[in-house]
């Protein structure tokens, strides 16, 4: 597959023509999509494993309370193989031996790694576990936005200059932290929620949710590794908008990306003032940091409609 | 202390509980740690070929004993010891009493180490209270191998009971249950403020439970300063009047009520008001106050989470009910551990008949041999060599499945049975037939 990392004519794989894109490309999309599928079912496995324990009288405090099955286990351990295996594969298809970051696919199974490291750390760590969890189905759904976005917009990243390079790298970097964010507020939904419920017979513990406060600092923490990363892809994209004005194909105002990117700036400017606005901490802040990644993934994934 | 090995043995134990005795019996007849000391050491001195000891809690006072088959002490002497010990006529405590030998005695200390003779059944204080008692016992050395190996496997079945039945799973008491719901909530506490409104003995209970979690503060808020003052003595906190609660609502960040109020004294709208000058920090509010101090309201604010103690009652009795359901399973894993013990201790019993059968076989080989060979002068060195290696070869390979069976295989009833046979079959002579294990 040939690719470069200056391509004035990217080539562009439209719906209509997925079948004649290029077998290579094809193959890989199609295993991205199966380790999508393993990572959900691991996920669907571990939720069935934990539901058994919390259904019988035993095991709902136990120290096997917060794992997720050995079958769960040995499938994320398959995927993760895979996805390793795959971008092995496009380092080799680039001929050359850096980190292939030519396309959304390259972006979405490198930041799905990293998010699959983070999981391998938290349930290592036995460390904010139940976050763990709920990393799987986010890693599936960002494998299989990945592989959508390669049928929909195959084009590669135009690196016309190093403001491009930075930007890619700044954003990738960033939603990984956005992404744990983002799961982090959904685990501090779902507690305060037990908690606020009472629904307490030890049910808090059957995912081995951490206590609020554990997850809220996580977030905080996120957040702010996430926000300069964030301010510095939209200046080194802004930058880059002036060095080659055509990329957006559209005004800058009128562009869903920059829109959305500002939008998703904006909610994590906010976030980062939770300490001066108390009033906003907790469940709407967890709320926030979901908006915030929503917002952040639709800015990264724009580029689709930028034709 | 005289090895009691390769000895026929009764296992004995004597002792009250919580279900025998009433607590004035059990306070007469409970044992402190040097009374311990005291009482092993003079019991040794009574019984030197005995093994014993001592397990004295608040529920039970137990004295448990191995010794030869046929000697002293009965389970008479053994409650007149320890009635002697404490000075104590046996009226008095006799008809609280009860024995167990043997196999009977076993399967007690395996459940009272498992808690499931236990007031409070998955509670695991017994566990090192059975731990500290073998302990002891150990530095009177009034233990032998039998104690030691009995103990040690006590111990380790509890151990695998609590660990594989979730016996001891979820907290039983609403103060336990409040504990956890503020570890749901709080990661650190040396950071934590914790006010106690009410000064009663509930908020005394709830509070010794709370202070365990090692809050940077501790404060007290009473009606009545004087009594807030004596609590907050006791837990090292800070006393202060109801003038004030504001001002401690703000700063705390676990709020414990127990008054005797007949109308809420936590309103919707008080705390609302609060929430600002609180900067909206999460706050814990445990009402167990009946009537109720915290209006139900105050729970949907943001960021505060109140129970009342309904709902704390809920989790324990859920976790009561869930308890009771494991009791069978660990009766069940109790047993497994009860028969490998019981598989042992047969095994050691028969050790002697099985070395008694093998010097037998070998002295019949040897007298055989020195015959074969008187009659065959021209048999060098070397040829009798042989000839008793392969006599030795034969005895083994003939007996290996006999023993083998005797040892491992049988089951442990039928092993006395097999013993005996074996004895009139081979005209045996060990010191002492197993009888101890027909008591098994």
């Amino acid at each position: 597959m040939a690719r470069s990392p200056v391509q004035q004519d990217p080539i562009e794989y439209p719906y209509e023509e997925w079948l004649n894109m290029p077998s290579e490309l094809s193959v890989q999309i199609h295993l991205t999509f199966l380790a999508s599928v393993i990572f959900a079912v691991a996920f669907i496995l571990g939720l069935r494993h934990t539901r058994r324990l919390v259904a019988s009288p035993e095991g709902l405090s136990s120290p096997d309370a917060g794992s997720m099955g050995l079958g769960s286990r040995i499938l994320v351990l398959s995927a993760t193989a895979l996805c390793l295996a795959l971008l092995l594969w496009r380092v080799i298809a680039a001929g050359k031996p850096s980190l292939p970051m030519t396309n959304h696919l390259d972006a979405f199974l490198f930041l799905s790694l990293l998010l699959t490291g983070m999981l391998v750390y938290f349930r290592w760590t036995r460390h904010l576990g139940g976050l763990a969890f709920f990393l799987l189905p986010m890693i599936a759904v960002l494998l299989s936005l990945g592989a959508t976005l390669a049928i929909l917009n195959g084009a590669d990243y135009q690196y016309t200059n190093h403001w491009a390079r930075l930007h890619i790298l700044t954003v990738v970097a960033g939603s990984v932290c956005f992404a744990l964010g983002c799961v982090g507020g959904i685990v501090y939904l779902l507690a305060h929620r037990q908690l606020k419920h009472k629904g307490l017979d030890a049910s808090h513990h059957w995912i081995g949710l951490p206590p609020l406060a554990s997850i809220e600092k996580f977030n905080r923490i996120m957040i702010y590794l996430g926000f300069p990363l964030l301010t510095v892809a939209m200046i080194t994209g802004a930058l880059r908008l002036t060095q080659d004005p055509q990329t957006l194909h559209a005004p800058w105002f009128a562009s869903p990306k920059v829109i959305t990117a500002i939008l998703a700036w904006a909610v994590y400017a906010l976030l980062i003032h939770v300490p001066l606005a108390p009033a906003i901490r907790g469940q709407r802040a967890a709320w926030l940091s979901i908006l915030g990644f929503v917002l952040f993934l639709t800015a990264f994934v724009a580029v689709v409609w930028m034709k | 202390m005289q090895s009691l090995n390769r000895e026929s043995l009764r296992l004995l134990m004597v002792g009250l509980n919580h279900r025998t005795a009433p607590l004035h019996v059990r306070e007469t007849m409970a044992f402190t740690p040097d009374q311990i000391r005291e009482a092993l050491s003079r019991f040794k001195t009574s019984y030197p070929r005995a093994e014993s000891v001592i397990l004295s809690t608040c529920n039970r006072v137990e004295m448990y004993i191995a010794r030869p088959l046929h000697e002293e002490p009965t389970p008479e002497q053994l409650a007149k010891f320890m009635g002697e010990f404490h000075a104590l006529p046996s009226e008095q405590f006799q008809s609280h009493l009860y024995h167990h030998e043997d196999r009977a005695m076993i399967e007690h200390l395996f459940r009272v180490t498992s808690s499931l003779d236990s007031v409070v059944v998955g509670e695991t204080q017994i566990l090192s209270q059975v731990k500290q008692a073998y302990q002891q016992a150990c530095d009177a050395e009034s233990v032998s191998k039998i104690f030691h190996t009995l103990f040690q496997r006590a111990l380790a079945a509890a151990k695998d009971v609590h660990d594989s039945t979730n016996l001891s799973a979820g907290r039983l008491s609403v103060a336990s249950v409040a504990v956890d719901l503020t570890r749901s909530i709080f990661d650190r506490f040396d950071d934590k403020t914790v006010l106690c409104i009410g000064a009663g003995k509930m908020a005394s209970l709830m509070l010794r439970h709370l202070s365990g979690l090692a809050p940077r503060r501790l404060l007290l808020a009473n009606r009545s300063l004087e009594r807030a003052e004596k609590l907050a003595a006791e837990f090292h906190g800070e006393a202060a009047g109801l003038d004030v609660l504001d001002q401690l609502m703000i700063d705390a960040d676990i709020i414990l009520t127990s008054t005797g109020s007949a109308d809420p004294i936590i309103t919707a709208s008080r705390f609302k008001a609060i929430l600002k000058p609180r900067r909206y920090r999460p706050v814990i509010i445990v009402d167990i106050a009946v009537p109720r101090d915290v209006e139900s309201a105050v729970g949907e604010l943001n960021n505060v989470y109140l129970y009342n103690v309904d709902d704390l009652q809920e989790v324990a009795a859920g976790n009561r009910q869930k308890r009771d359901k494991e009791i069978s399973a660990s009766h069940d894993r109790l047993a497994v551990h009860v028969e490998e013990f019981l598989r042992w201790y047969a095994a050691r019993d028969v050790g002697p008949l099985v070395k008694a059968l093998y010097d037998h076989c070998h002295a019949v080989a040897r007298a055989e041999l020195d015959e074969y060979c008187a009659h065959h002068p021209e048999l060098n060195a070397a040829g009798r060599q042989d000839l008793e290696r392969l006599s030795h070869r034969l005895i083994s390979k003939l007996l290996h499945g006999p023993v083998t069976q005797i040892t491992h295989n049988a089951e442990v009833t039928a092993r006395p049975m097999l013993a005996s046979a074996l004895k009139r079959l081979f005209s045996l002579t060990s010191e002492e037939p197993p009888e101890g294990s027909h008591q098994l």
